[in-house]
């Protein structure tokens, strides 16, 4: 299948591109916990787009190494950016006033995390789970 | 999936060609023309539409590199290709459809996709040669461009109008119905999303029955919740802290073991919250809290 | 599916608590299958406690510790009072040492693992 793309731009975005994850990873054969962890990871991706950059996008791509099968998911927006990468990765750090656990713990959700942030031009995140 | 199958209103590929006028005639210049473009007239029909694409707002927006736009140049000819072929069938209703689909979701304006369909048009007439043939093939090209247009316009409208369906389907899982099951006892079940909205609405309702009901138990059950990230973690512990300063105890019941171990490996506290696996045993607390126990018959 | 319940990790109910023992020589994928094992265990049998014992562990890195208090605490998340027992000398001064905590009750021995939790239902029937 090719890569499956959504916008992003209000908590009905987040809610319908969460499920879309959740249903995809399970369709891979993920079992009911994984796909858990990735929709939850993905819910936390995009939050932060309507927290901090107000729209941005959502790209869905299924991974195979063959004897596996997996799962990718690009979370990029044009927003403000990342000043200090390191901080926003630290558990407990928000700007916010929030529980600062989203990336982290999102981080620890996955298999393969990957973040790029230029102040000023937007952040992309990437991330892979494995069945 | 078939093409009528996703949309009672869409109509049948027969209809559509008959209503927008194309058969054997249209077909066969689209043949002819078809011929003419063999000789490079399909990439230059690619590279004037990129050329016009990179001068949109929206070709910024939506085409983020070199390795997209290699793709979509590779789309964008098998379309203009299909349609030159001139052969209207279920798969070429169907991918027609597929391209609306996706145009939609990625959230491209209509009147975009529109303006790039018209400029694609003028662009086709364009490459149509002088001779005896010009004006059937013009015809026909004309024909097939409205066909196009109409068929992804449904599919837009298809998709916004599903969109708008899941939309109130999760609004109506989003009242929030405390009640109470026994004496000094509230349950809320939970379904679907939390979101800031409901979150509030929780929190208010939650509040206002237990001032009502002076209840010592709430029992908010989760078990039909989608998700639970961060955001909504946060806005459980904080009704939970809210109960608390109202002299109730409260329990957050239907965590599955998926849930259990999304929340640690994210990192969540939740501190004091008393949590169950089921509704059952956060009754057995509950009782157990408002002085009750529960036995079989006769057991005693 | 039949395959992997074959394979479970031994585990038994008794009375209302669940008594289980941390796998000898813990490779990552027998701890991942320890935590699915006892999180899909507790959420099937009614019982409201469950006895860990570990005194299998002979040595202990930050991972395993990670990864034991994860599943620990996920497996408190399912509502069941959870007790750890056996822990060994030389492994609770590894924990000191690097500050690492299982803030659950402990017993030295399977009994007294027991008691506890005997202990704790008593408090919460007579309150
Ligand atoms: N897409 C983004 N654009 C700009 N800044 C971001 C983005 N995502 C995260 N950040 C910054 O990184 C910080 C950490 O993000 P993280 O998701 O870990 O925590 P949070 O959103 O503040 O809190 P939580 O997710 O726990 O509610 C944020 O406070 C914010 O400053
Ligand atoms: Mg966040």
């Amino acid at each position: 299948m090719s890569p499956v793309r959504f916008r992003i731009a209000d908590e009905a975005d987040l809610q319908h591109a969460t499920a879309e994850a959740h249903q995809a990873f399970l369709g891979l054969g993920a079992t009911e916990t994984q796909a858990a962890k990735f929709r939850t990871a993905v819910s936390e991706l995009v939050r932060n787009i309507l927290k901090y950059a107000d729209r941005g996008h959502l790209v869905l791509t299924e991974l195979t190494d063959g004897h596996r099968v997996g799962m990718r998911a690009l979370v990029a927006d044009k927003g403000p950016g990342i000043a200090d990468l390191e901080l926003a990765l630290a558990d407990a750090y928000s700007t916010s006033g929030t529980l600062g656990l989203g990336l982290p713990g999102v981080r620890r959700l996955v298999d393969q995390f990957h973040i790029e942030s230029e102040p000023g031009s937007g952040t992309r995140v990437t991330i892979e789970v494995w069945t | 999936m078939s093409y009528t199958a996703m949309d009672l209103h869409a109509p049948e590929p027969a209809t559509m060609l008959e209503v927008y006028g194309i058969g054997q005639d249209e077909i066969d210049a689209l043949h002819a023309w078809r011929d003419h473009l063999e000789e490079g007239g399909y990439t230059q029909l690619v590279d004037s539409f990129y050329r016009w694409l990179r001068e949109q707002p929206e070709y910024e927006e939506f085409i983020e590199d070199e390795a997209t736009e290699q793709r979509l140049r590779g789309l964008h000819e098998r379309h203009v290709r299909s349609m030159a072929a001139g052969v209207f069938d279920d798969a070429y209703f169907e991918a027609r459809d597929r391209v609306g689909v996706v145009h939609a979701r990625i959230g491209l304006p209509l009147h975009s996709y529109l303006g790039a369909m018209n400029h694609l048009t003028m662009d086709m007439l364009a490459q149509v040669p002088a001779g005896e043939d010009q004006a059937r093939i013009l015809t026909a090209i004309t024909k097939v461009g409205h066909l196009d247009t109409a068929v992804i316009a449904l599919a837009y409208s298809r998709y916004a109008s599903e969109r708008v369906a899941s939309q109130s389907k999760a609004l109506l899982e989003m009242s929030t119905p405390v009640t109470e099951i026994w004496q000094g006892v509230l349950l809320l079940p939970i379904v679907g999303i939390i979101d800031s909205g409901r979150a509030q609405d929780i929190m208010t309702g939650a509040l206002t029955k237990i001032a009502a009901s002076r209840a010592r138990v709430f029992i908010i059950d989760i078990s039909g919740v989608a998700v639970v990230d961060t955001a909504v973690a946060n806005y459980l512990i904080k009704v939970t802290r809210a109960t608390r300063l109202m002299g109730c105890e409260c329990i957050v019941s239907g965590v599955s073991p998926a849930i259990a171990e999304t929340i640690v490996e994210l990192g969540i506290d939740v501190g004091t919250v008393v949590t169950t696996g089921t509704l059952m045993q956060a009754l057995v607390v509950a009782f157990d809290r408002v002085g009750l126990r529960v036995e079989q018959r006769g057991s005693r | 599916m039949s395959l992997e319940r074959a394979g479970r990790l031994p585990m038994q109910v008794s009375r209302g608590c669940i008594q289980v023992a941390f796998p000898m020589e813990p490779t990552e994928s027998l701890l991942r299958q320890f935590r699915r094992d006892l999180l899909e265990f507790v959420r099937d049998q009614s019982a409201d406690s469950v006895v860990v014992d570990l005194s299998s562990l002979q040595v202990l890195d930050q991972e395993e510790f990670n990864s034991i208090r994860a599943t620990l605490d996920m497996t408190k998340l399912l509502g069941v009072h959870v007790v750890i027992t056996g822990l060994r000398p030389g492994i609770v001064a590894v924990m000191a040492e690097l500050e690492m905590d299982l803030p659950y009750p402990a017993g030295r021995d399977l009994d007294h693992g027991f008691d506890l939790v005997r202990l704790h239902r008593e408090k919460r029937t007579s309150r």
